[in-house]
């Protein structure tokens, strides 16, 4: 477990400081410094920015007249909120086609699958989340068209989480808030979940396929085990390993795919803000927005390659 | 009466060549307790065989025989579903790669915990110390420490005594040793051959080696399966089918190993087999190894079919008999 840490200790850190840097970079190109610094020198202004941002100082946001942690903390729950239920759908119905897919291999559901996930891979998501709207929220009317909740709703932010805000307030109006902030959820989470939720399935047909013709898949059959035992138990146990590590490629897919997904659906999350912020060249915005992303990713990535070490006994305990 | 009666087994593969025959009209029988023998180089259809009879073949194989007679019940006659039942319920087989053929990603303690837990049941602490008695049996010294190991923490040999300590979890009668030795070192092969027929004895199993080496069969086996290009060419009692084979393949096997007591002389050399194993898609017309056989005639082009003769069984036009006795 300690050399894990050390292991993945180690890209961390030199994801954190190029990432720092590009934002430190960035933070200068306004046409105000950012911060004031002492040193003179590059490097040290560096460190200094570094210090700033620990301390919470992400500079000042000269369109919004206000410090620009204080539009991040109004906005970055939002965003949290669609990438993980986004994440969640992702996975969970990824796993489920493909494993689908592969208990019928070769056969129409297998084909249908394999087919219908290619075009969900193949997706313009700005296109297909208007294709979403227009079908579910303008001509069947079942889900709002934007925003994070109806109006008529008056919830207090205590977490900023929608759904734990609008559970919070129950005593108010009951769990009709609650449903209405999942529903205005639903749409923008789908689109969002496409392309990872394809990418998924697939990598988990091959990974899946690719572990049943293992030799321990025999043994397991030749003990009498049931069907559903080797596939659950056996095989996926081994196929879920490499599936965990390309999860973590798609965070980053769906970090990309934020931006025009709050975009389309309103949702006022760091991705609109960021747009914002660069349509006017807010750098200070840029720079922060640019860094919570970011930030966000890596803690994705790190907390899936964590999983997939724990499940892989081989990197877990060396002998 | 026998454990395992099998008559014309057939064992195809759909392949982009069209259908290619990798077993072909196996006839064999195994008594309860018996230990008998197949030996065949690479390729020549034993592993197939001994996956068919354990029903383990992959689904692009098809299986057809004549008679397939288990402890008693005719399986030809049975649902998918209770052959595997049956199946499983008294054939265990072991596999010549011990540590692929254990799941890296469970401990062996779960891995034979399951087994016991689908063939005998019992609660959590009988199966436990059911787990740990087996793993004691196969000469496992630590099997507490084992218990909650992963496959990729033990060697070779330990991985193929867990592999047997699951297989007598099924509490089989007929144990399929699919070249057992083979992936392990010379001095951990004889300590897996002394296990094997240490609990064959103590569990009353029949046991089924299969393997290309004729020392490990002479020590061990009554009767001995030769097999080229799926094919039985000779079957027989081990002592006198290696002391004097019948069938010119068997000779040339034994003729290629090294023997104890062999003279070193300059230039000369071990007796081998001209060409190499036909591939099964691209078999030769007649007998198959007609080609490579240096008694083979124009008669040979005929397919031989399997005959008694001196309580043996041969597949061969001209069997070895006249020339030794002459």
């Amino acid at each position: 477990m300690f050399r894990l840490l050390i292991r993945h200790g180690t890209t961390l850190f030199v994801s954190l400081f190029g990432l720092t840097l590009l934002t430190f970079v960035l933070s200068q190109q306004g046409d105000e410094a950012l911060h004031l610094y002492q040193s003179q020198h590059f490097i040290g202004q560096y460190f200094e920015y570094l210090q700033f941002l620990l301390a919470g100082d992400w500079g000042f946001s000269s369109i919004h007249n206000r410090p620009v942690l204080y539009d991040f903390l109004l906005h970055f729950p939002a965003t949290i909120e669609l990438v993980v239920l986004a994440l969640l759908f992702a996975i969970v119905f990824g796993l489920t086609l493909g494993i689908m897919a592969a208990n019928r291999r070769g056969k129409w559901l297998d084909n249908t699958l394999m087919g219908v996930t290619l075009a969900g891979y193949s997706m313009p998501i700005y296109w297909w989340g208007m294709l979403l709207v227009l079908l579910f929220s303008l001509t069947l009317g079942w889900t709002p068209v934007a925003g994070r909740i109806d109006y008529v709703y008056d919830i207090p932010p205590v977490t900023r989480f929608m759904l734990i805000d609008s559970l919070l307030s129950q005593g108010q109006y009951g769990f009709d808030a609650f449903f209405n902030a999942l529903l205005h959820l639903i749409l923008p989470a789908i689109t969002l979940s496409t392309i990872p939720m394809a990418i998924i399935a697939r990598m988990t047909r091959s990974s899946l396929l690719g572990v049943l013709k293992a030799e321990y898949i025999r043994t397991a059959r030749s003990k009498g085990l049931s069907q559903q035992r080797i596939i659950w138990i056996h095989a996926l146990r081994n196929a879920l390993i490499p599936i965990l590590t390309i999860s973590g490629v798609q965070v980053s897919i769906i970090m990309s795919g934020v931006i025009i997904t709050e975009y389309i659906f309103a949702w006022p999350g760091v991705g609109k803000w960021l747009l914002e912020a660069v349509s006017r060249r807010d750098f200070a915005s840029i720079q922060a927005g640019i860094l919570a992303l970011s930030l966000l990713v890596i803690a994705f990535n790190l907390a899936l390659d964590l999983l997939a070490s724990y499940m892989n006994p081989r990197l877990r305990r060396p002998s | 009466m026998s454990l395992l009666q099998i008559e014309n087994l057939n064992v195809d593969f759909m392949t982009d060549d069209g259908l290619v025959r990798a077993v072909d009209k196996v006839k064999l029988s195994i008594d309860n307790g018996q230990v008998i023998g197949v030996i065949g180089e690479s390729g020549s259809g034993k592993s197939v065989m001994a996956l068919a009879i354990a029903g383990l073949l992959s689904p692009a194989a098809r299986m057809q025989a004549d008679l397939f007679n288990l402890d008693g019940h005719d399986l030809t006659r049975m649902s998918p579903a209770e052959r595997h039942k049956l199946i499983t319920g008294n054939i265990s087989i072991i596999f010549q790669e011990p540590t692929s053929s254990l799941n890296p990603a469970l401990t062996i303690g779960y891995q034979l915990d399951e087994t016991i837990r689908f063939h005998e049941g019992g609660t959590t602490k009988q199966r436990k110390d059911r787990a740990l008695e087996l793993l004691a049996q196969v000469g496992i010294m630590d099997a507490k420490r084992r218990y909650k190991e992963y496959p990729h923490q033990l060697s070779g040999g330990l991985n193929q005594r867990v592999m047997i300590a699951i297989a007598l979890a099924c509490q089989p009668k007929l144990l399929i040793a699919d070249e057992p030795t083979t992936a392990l070192d010379v001095t951990v092969q004889s300590q897996i051959l002394d296990l094997l027929l240490k609990v064959k004895e103590e569990h009353n199993m029949a046991l089924m080696l299969i393997t290309h080496d004729f020392s490990i069969l002479a020590e061990t086996t009554t009767k001995v399966h030769v097999m080229y290009c799926g094919q039985i060419v000779e079957s027989g009692r081990t002592y006198n089918l290696l002391s004097q084979p019948y069938h010119p393949y068997t000779k040339a096997l034994l003729d290629s190993v090294p023997h104890f007591g062999m003279r070193y002389k300059k230039g000369r050399r071990l007796f081998n087999l001209p060409g190499s194993t036909p591939p099964i898609s691209h078999l030769p017309v007649g007998c198959y190894l007609g080609p490579r056989c240096p008694y083979a005639a124009k008669k040979c082009v005929q397919a031989p079919e399997l005959f008694n003769i001196k309580g043996r069984r041969v597949r061969c036009h001209f069997p070895l008999i006249e020339e030794e006795e002459s």
